[in-house]
């Protein structure tokens, strides 16, 4: 198993927003969770990819636990995450960015894969580009090729689709679907429906702080 | 540990590179120190004659003020961006974080300072370089840059960030203030200073004890 959450509790003073929310994410899976706005969704993924502690329950990441050192910096190293923030340093161009975050990932080839995973999302031409310069819909591009540097088993991401035209949803459902060929897996929330159907094998939806299978 | 020091020094070179680009902390601590040090300057009736402890009040509260405003905006912009979730999803010790927040205020500390001397120099028409501020500013920068860390990235939480880290940060670092003080005070009047070791010691005290502690705090307040 690849994630495994069990009874995830968390709340924001009186405000419930998950309750023994569980999960299993094994090889292959590309998981979609939806649900109502302020449900509990981007909580949720935060709480699995480490930016969020759950008030109460058990996770479980690569069979290794999330809040012990150096176990963690294990796990890290092999997740990738792309959260509403694209997080990226802007007044860094889109190769200095993404070669800081290889290096920090520990890619040895840093350099090959920044080309590599700039030629596969079509923003090479952008490279020595500042990040603030390009448009929302190429930031967010850039984003995502962040979150791919380490090739990771599993990929976390809140509304990858937000801002990009429907040309770039069509890479990026075709990455989120090559992974699968390659056993990795897919976690995400997403609200477009024509991407979540390609790009998803199973659909939970967020109710009342709990998951369940659509 | 040679790639704890790459890390290390990774970060913190980035942060230098942004500010090379950007230049806003570089041009907010060089028009804020010469503006504090002018300011004593005109207000003083004879500022050739300006005595050493003043002339240390002036150039400490200079870096202070500078200091913490450069910390507040360097901190705004990390949580603005998210870059510093961004820092924590890598697979990088949270400890090694902090050291290499408090490794680039070092440095933009010590590009103030050398700013405010040189001002101080021109303005009082005094030199205050000395083996006494040469000693104290290394020392200072440690225990200021560290405690400013922390408080930084806390208060950058907040809405009203540079007063908050303005009001964190200098009551903490008051023995620090006082251990800079009195040394540039005697560097300045050139009397050597007879509690010299003690406050060499309060000041390495300081940046040791702070050091620790905001280290385990850190990693427990980010954890949560």
């Amino acid at each position: 198993m690849l994630l495994t959450a069990k009874k995830i509790n968390k709340s924001y003073q009186d405000n419930h927003v998950l309750q023994d929310a569980n999960l299993d994410i094994k090889s292959g899976d590309s998981i979609c969770i939806s649900g109502e706005n302020g449900s509990g969704k981007s909580t949720l993924l935060k709480i699995f990819c480490g930016l969020l502690r759950p008030d109460l329950g058990k996770l479980s990441i690569l069979d290794r636990d999330p809040y012990k050192q150096p176990e963690n910096l294990f796990i890290k190293q092999r997740i990738g995450v792309l959260m509403h923030s694209n997080m990226l340093y802007p007044q860094l161009t889109l190769k200095e960015n993404l070669l800081f975050f290889s290096k920090l990932l520990g890619i040895i080839n840093h350099r090959s894969r920044t080309y590599e995973v700039t030629d596969e999302l079509n923003i090479s031409k952008f490279l020595d580009i500042e990040i603030y310069k390009l448009s929302n819909g190429n930031r967010r591009k850039a984003g995502f090729a962040k979150s791919l540097l380490n090739d990771p088993e599993i990929l976390i991401t809140d509304e990858p689709e937000a801002n990009i035209d429907s040309d770039t949803i069509e890479i990026f459902s075709n990455i989120f679907l090559q992974r699968l060929e390659r056993s990795k897996a897919n976690l995400f929330k997403s609200h477009n429906e024509k991407f979540y159907e390609k790009c998803s094998n199973k659909r939970m939806k967020l109710e009342h702080g709990r998951l369940l299978d659509l | 540990m040679k790639n704890w020091v790459k890390i290390l020094l990774t970060i913190s070179s980035k942060d230098l590179i942004i500010e090379l680009k950007s230049k806003e902390i570089i041009v907010t601590i060089t028009l804020f120190s010469l503006l504090v040090v002018s300011i004593f300057s005109v207000t003083s009736s004879n500022p050739s004659n300006l005595s050493a402890e003043i002339g240390a009040g002036i150039i400490w509260a200079s870096v202070v003020f500078s200091g913490s405003i450069a910390m507040s905006k360097f901190f705004s912009h990390e949580e603005k961006d998210e870059t510093l979730n961004a820092i924590l999803l890598m697979p990088v010790p949270i400890e090694l974080i902090f050291f290499s927040k408090i490794l680039s205020l070092f440095i933009f500390l010590t590009i103030s300072e050398c700013l405010i001397i040189g001002a101080f120099s021109i303005f009082f028409n005094s030199n205050p370089l000395s083996i006494y501020i040469l000693t104290v500013i290394p020392i200072f920068n440690l225990g200021f840059s560290c405690v400013g860390t922390f408080f930084g990235i806390i208060s950058s939480k907040s809405r009203s960030n540079e007063i908050l880290l303005t009001l964190l940060l200098v009551p903490i670092v008051i023995p620090l203030i006082m251990f800079a003080t009195e040394l540039t005070k005697a560097g300045l009047s050139g009397i050597h200073s007879p509690n010299f070791n003690l406050w060499l010691s309060l000041g390495i005290l300081f940046d040791i004890i702070f050091l620790v502690v905001l280290t385990f705090l850190f990693g427990k307040i980010i954890d949560q």
